[in-house]
């Protein structure tokens, strides 16, 4: 038993984050009796535990915990808590939280806090970027008749810097994950002990994590209970497992093509190829692309109505940071058959094109950029901190 | 009376016996019918019988027509005679006989209860318990109740909740009533608190109201000053001296009573926020208290006379006078006093931000303000502390000065202490509140829980300790001058510590103390000083000296509420004895027989209630005589006497021999 000094002032902290409800909370454990992930061999009893350290205020057992990204958030616990403290909006805020406290630039933070902050911010980059993206597409071959292109010509930016500017943005979004990581990986190494793990067991562990939590992602089923079914199941389409593993692989998909689009065509005529009815639709890479978004939009389609029609306890506490994150996803998807469909209709050259793929990068460049800021972030310090638990946990057995 | 009596005095030994099945209650082990066959072979007895439930109609017809054929006395052998004694005994006053030829015998609890699975035994262990009441109810002498006239009067001692509310229920009986306080000002405990749960009723205007009808009522006699000085006699004819002291002051000091506080050079603590202020040896409790004018503190009051150079009204001479008064009962409404930590209990007397939950509530009512200021700084942070003098541990709590401990729940204290968690963060929402709770938290009353719940919604932070884990108050150079290490059960027993800037301790209730009264009355306290009552269920509210009952919080810590329930069951119990114009005793009462006694007076002091036994000449002998109406019966005296001249009436040394011979004997032997 260790000794911990209490600041009664982290749980309005958190409570910033959504859980707003939880000070209603009496720790009476109904939660962890209902969580089909609390049976787990090394006796995880949450959400009540986390709650209580909440409560009370302390810090370093919620950063450092794993449980927090164990919970895919089935709701259960809120749909049965006797005090509608809804401890599944609770975990979700902790982790927002944990998202927030990894970020050191504090922006994150803002981004959670402040529904004004990030709507601005995310208007204001994107008419930054629809000002400022044709002052660097500006080409012989394309049109040129938007005012604001020759308005942004004095920059007389050469448009290959659009793949520059891509990877520079890449880049940043690189360092402040990996700083990210970094922060989240001492966090945990305070509770789990990885400190004897060899590379042999690190590898073997990576594989199995990457395997069960993003190839396939079954703990989604694990929260779908049939035995006892807390709040009803619906059909297995729109199951949370499918939804979220079309919203992931579509993701991943669109990201790869867009990717080998760019490593296997010539930098120099990417824009000219990229609109080049010429290439075939069937083409493996273009094909890709194509069923990677309509599987995203597919998921993320579900996600929308579910939230929407309020399915269930999970999908009624959708956050604005929330709603943000899956709309970006959603236009990213829309803008870019926007695109697929224009260039298959149009022209080459006609203003259809030029202002559907500028809408496209705008939405996709807002998306990457806010990755490591928001729910986003979700996608590496879930895996991640499975990952140090089943090597520790691996070592110890 | 006098034929029946004679009847009465020439009762034959005729016995009937009855054996209760207690509809399978006892049948279903004991062989009742085997009991009620064998108890035919036993002397005197005329009539046996068993019956499926001899407290039903059918039942007790069963007796009166037993008697119609000749029988003189009886047995039921049943359950528990605190239960249907008095119901059979009543057989026997309907058909107009002695009811204490009747005889108990309780084979339910001793024998089919305790004795399920042993079904022979316990047959032969009726049998031998029949045996025994029916050598019993044999040997039974002509026993006659004594009689005593009652005063058709009331005291009330205690003005506070309790003794106000018993007061005002006697008189709308008609029952008039001497109210004494010992106070200068009436309302008690209750003035000194300021909203009151579960409804938020301001306390003082729920009090001045019955204040109010107390003091319209003609029939009530309100003397405040005023202690009771001595006591004699027994129920329904009490004799007792009051004893008033001056007020000092009347009502003619008027306006300038201000005037009359403000010269006083006195200057000693008040006791009415319990020390955070001062007040004069002239002083009002608060303002608006009953009397509205001031009294004089007799104990710091130097007689300098100043006060009564700038006011009217003031007489200082605090000579007491006495008055004898005759009732016919009394009601104890003496009322608690909270505990008083010790120095270094949790910091008490060592940190003045260490305070008790009563402190604080009438800082809060004296001091309504935007920020909570204690000592000079804004509090932040307040820790209220559950059970402190309540649900002592052996070995680990402190014990009080006379080495006693408080095991028991003061029951009124967590409500009150989650009562005090929400107004404080209604009116300082930005403080932060914990409440460190022993064990559990007891809000068990109608709407109590309510306060839990909005104090948990309040972000109000609960901690759970072991009583054998107080929490430790460290005083720091910190930000926040206390810290409280607790191991806390709610955190999965890790140690917390929380820095705080007040703490709270919610105080346990004492009894007020009352010496004088209990060592007069012979009142019986229990082993934690409140007054006992003779049964915590049948007889709640009376005490084991006939004609006292106990209002409110002297025989138990209550909250408000129960100490009014408390109040106006004793004042309906007295109410009940006023009702009758004769009251009649329990005739099983110490005789001693005068022939044999040699005046060794060795009983005297064996003898527990006061004036039970007395010294008496007769032609020119000295010999001990019993007061039946204050006999208890207990027998402490039979054995002191070393005549054997004392026997008890009902219960006779020769009725114990062949009681004991009866059970000694074989019944297959009979």
């Amino acid at each position: 038993m260790s000794t911990y000094e209490i600041n009664p002032d982290l749980l309005i902290e958190i409570q910033k984050y959504g859980a707003f409800d939880v000070s209603k909370c009496y720790n009476c454990g109904t939660c962890t009796a209902t969580c089909n992930l609390t049976s787990d061999k090394d006796g995880e009893a949450f959400p009540r535990k986390f709650i209580r350290y909440a409560q009370v205020g302390v810090e370093e057992k919620l950063l450092s915990s794993k449980e927090i990204w164990l919970c895919a958030y089935c709701s259960d616990c809120s749909a049965t808590c006797p005090r509608q403290a809804e401890p599944g909006e609770f975990m979700a805020a902790v982790r927002r939280y944990t998202i927030a406290k990894n970020d050191v630039t504090g922006f994150s933070s803002l981004l959670y806090k402040s529904k004004l902050f990030a709507s601005l911010f995310v208007l204001a980059l994107g008419i930054f970027l629809w000002f400022f993206i044709p002052t660097m597409i500006h080409h012989p071959d394309l049109p040129a008749t938007d005012p604001n292109v020759e308005f942004f010509n004095f920059f007389r930016i050469d448009f290959h810097f659009i793949h520059i500017a891509g990877l520079i943005l890449a880049g940043i979004v690189g360092l402040f994950t990996a700083i990210g990581m970094i922060r989240m990986f001492l966090q945990l190494k305070k509770v789990t002990s990885v400190g004897d793990v060899s590379i042999g067991t690190w590898f073997k562990q990576l594989i199995s994590t990457v395997y069960s939590e993003l190839v396939i992602q079954t703990r989604f089923n694990d929260c779908d209970d049939e035995v006892t079914p807390v709040q009803p199941i619906g059909s297995w389409y729109t199951s949370k497992w499918i939804m979220h593993l079309t919203l992931f692989w579509g993701f991943a998909g669109l990201f790869a093509a867009t990717g080998l689009n760019y490593m296997f065509k010539d930098p120099s005529n990417l824009i000219v190829n990229l609109f080049d009815v010429e290439v075939p639709i069937w083409s493996p890479i273009r094909l890709l692309g194509t069923l990677s978004g309509i599987a995203m939009m597919y998921g993320a389609s579900i996600a929308i109505i579910k939230r929407l029609k309020k399915d269930n306890k999970y999908f009624e506490n959708g956050t604005f940071t929330d709603w943000l994150f899956l709309g970006m996803l959603f236009f990213t998807g829309l803008t870019g058959f926007f695109v697929e469909i224009s260039v298959y209709t149009f022209d080459a050259g006609s203003d259809w094109i030029y202002y559907s793929l500028l809408l496209h990068i705008i939405v996709a460049a807002e998306l990457l950029f806010l990755a490591p800021f928001n729910k986003f972030a979700h996608a590496i310090y879930r895996p991640l901190a499975i990952w140090m638990h089943n090597a520790a946990s691996a070592e110890s057995n | 009376m006098s034929e029946k009596k004679k009847v009465d005095e020439k009762n034959e030994e005729k016995v009937a016996v009855f054996i209760c099945h207690c509809g399978g209650n006892i049948s279903d082990v004991v062989d009742c019918e085997g009991v009620a066959e064998w108890a035919k072979k036993l002397p005197n007895v005329v009539h046996s019988e068993d019956y499926a439930f001899m407290c039903s109609d059918p039942g007790q017809k069963l007796i009166e027509e037993a008697l119609d054929k000749g029988a003189t006395r009886a047995i039921v052998a049943a359950c528990s005679p605190r239960l249907h004694e008095l119901t059979f005994q009543n057989v026997f006053r309907r058909k107009e006989r002695n009811p204490y030829y009747f005889e108990h015998v309780n084979i339910r609890e001793q024998v089919s209860w305790s004795h399920p699975h042993t079904k022979d035994e316990a047959t032969e262990k009726s049998k031998r318990l029949v045996a025994s009441g029916v050598a019993k109810v044999s040997l039974q002498g002509f026993l006659e109740a004594p009689t005593v006239e009652a005063t058709k009067k009331t005291l009330v001692v205690g003005g506070g909740l309790g003794g106000l509310r018993a007061a005002k229920d006697l008189a709308d009986k008609n029952v008039p009533v001497i109210l004494v306080e010992k106070s200068p000002f009436l309302g008690g405990r209750v003035t000194q608190l300021d909203t009151l749960y579960p409804k938020d009723d301001d306390a003082k205007e729920l009090i001045h109201e019955l204040i109010e009808e107390v003091l319209s009522n003609e029939l009530i006699a309100v003397h405040t000053n005023s202690e009771v000085t001595s006591f004699a006699g027994s129920i329904g004819n009490y004799d007792l001296t009051i004893k008033h002291t001056p007020r000092g002051v009347t009502s003619k000091i008027g306006e300038k009573a201000a005037k009359a506080i403000d010269i006083c050079p006195e200057v000693v603590e008040n006791e009415y926020d319990y020390g955070l202020t001062k007040r004069k040896a002239i002083y009002q409790k608060y303002p608006g208290s009953y009397p509205s004018y001031p009294a004089i503190d007799w104990v710091n009051c130097t007689k300098c006379g100043k006060c009564a150079e700038v006011a009217e009204g003031i007489t200082l001479e605090n000579d007491p006078t006495e008055q004898s008064i005759n009732v016919g009962g009394i009601v104890l409404a003496t009322g608690f006093k909270p505990y008083e930590p010790y120095e270094g209990e949790y910091g008490f007397g060592q940190h003045p931000n260490v305070i008790t939950l009563p402190q604080l509530i009438r800082h809060l009512a004296d001091n309504p303000s935007e920020e909570l200021i204690w000592n000079g700084k804004k509090v932040e942070r307040a820790a209220l502390i559950h059970c402190v003098g309540s649900r002592h541990r052996e070995d680990i709590d402190k014990p009080l000065e006379d080495g006693s401990l408080n095991y028991y729940c003061s029951r009124y204290c967590c409500t009150a202490t989650l009562h005090m968690a929400n107004e404080l963060k209604d009116k300082f929402p930005d403080m932060h509140v914990f409440e460190l709770f022993k064990e559990d938290i007891r809000s068990y009353g109608w709407g109590y829980e309510d306060y839990y719940t909005t104090a948990s919604e309040k972000n109000v932070r609960f901690f759970s300790f072991l009583g054998e884990e107080l929490p430790q108050v460290e005083i720091t150079e910190k930000k926040h001058p206390l810290s409280i290490t607790v191991t806390d059960r709610l955190t999965f027993n890790e140690t917390m510590i929380i820095p705080t800037d007040l703490i709270v301790l919610a105080v346990g209730m004492m009894p007020e103390e009352i010496p004088d009264i209990i060592d007069m009355m012979k009142v019986p306290q229990g082993a934690e000083r409140f007054l006992l009552s003779v049964h915590p269920k049948l007889r709640p509210v009376e005490a084991d000296v006939d004609g006292i009952y106990l209002a409110g919080t002297v025989q138990a810590p209550m909250t408000s509420t129960e100490a009014a329930i408390g109040a106006s069951g004793a004042a309906a119990k007295a109410a009940i004895l006023m009702s009758k114009d004769i009251i009649e005793l329990q005739p099983y009462v110490a005789e001693i027989n005068e022939s044999l006694c040699k005046g060794h007076m060795t009983c005297l002091p064996a003898c527990s209630y006061a004036g039970a036994i007395y010294e008496a000449e007769v032609d020119g002998k000295t010999v001990a005589r019993v007061n039946p109406a204050l006999c208890k019966g207990c027998g402490t005296c039979v054995p002191s006497c070393p005549e054997g001249a004392i026997q008890v009436k009902g219960w006779t040394l020769d009725q114990y021999k062949a009681q004991v011979k009866a059970l000694a004997q074989d019944p297959s032997e009979v």
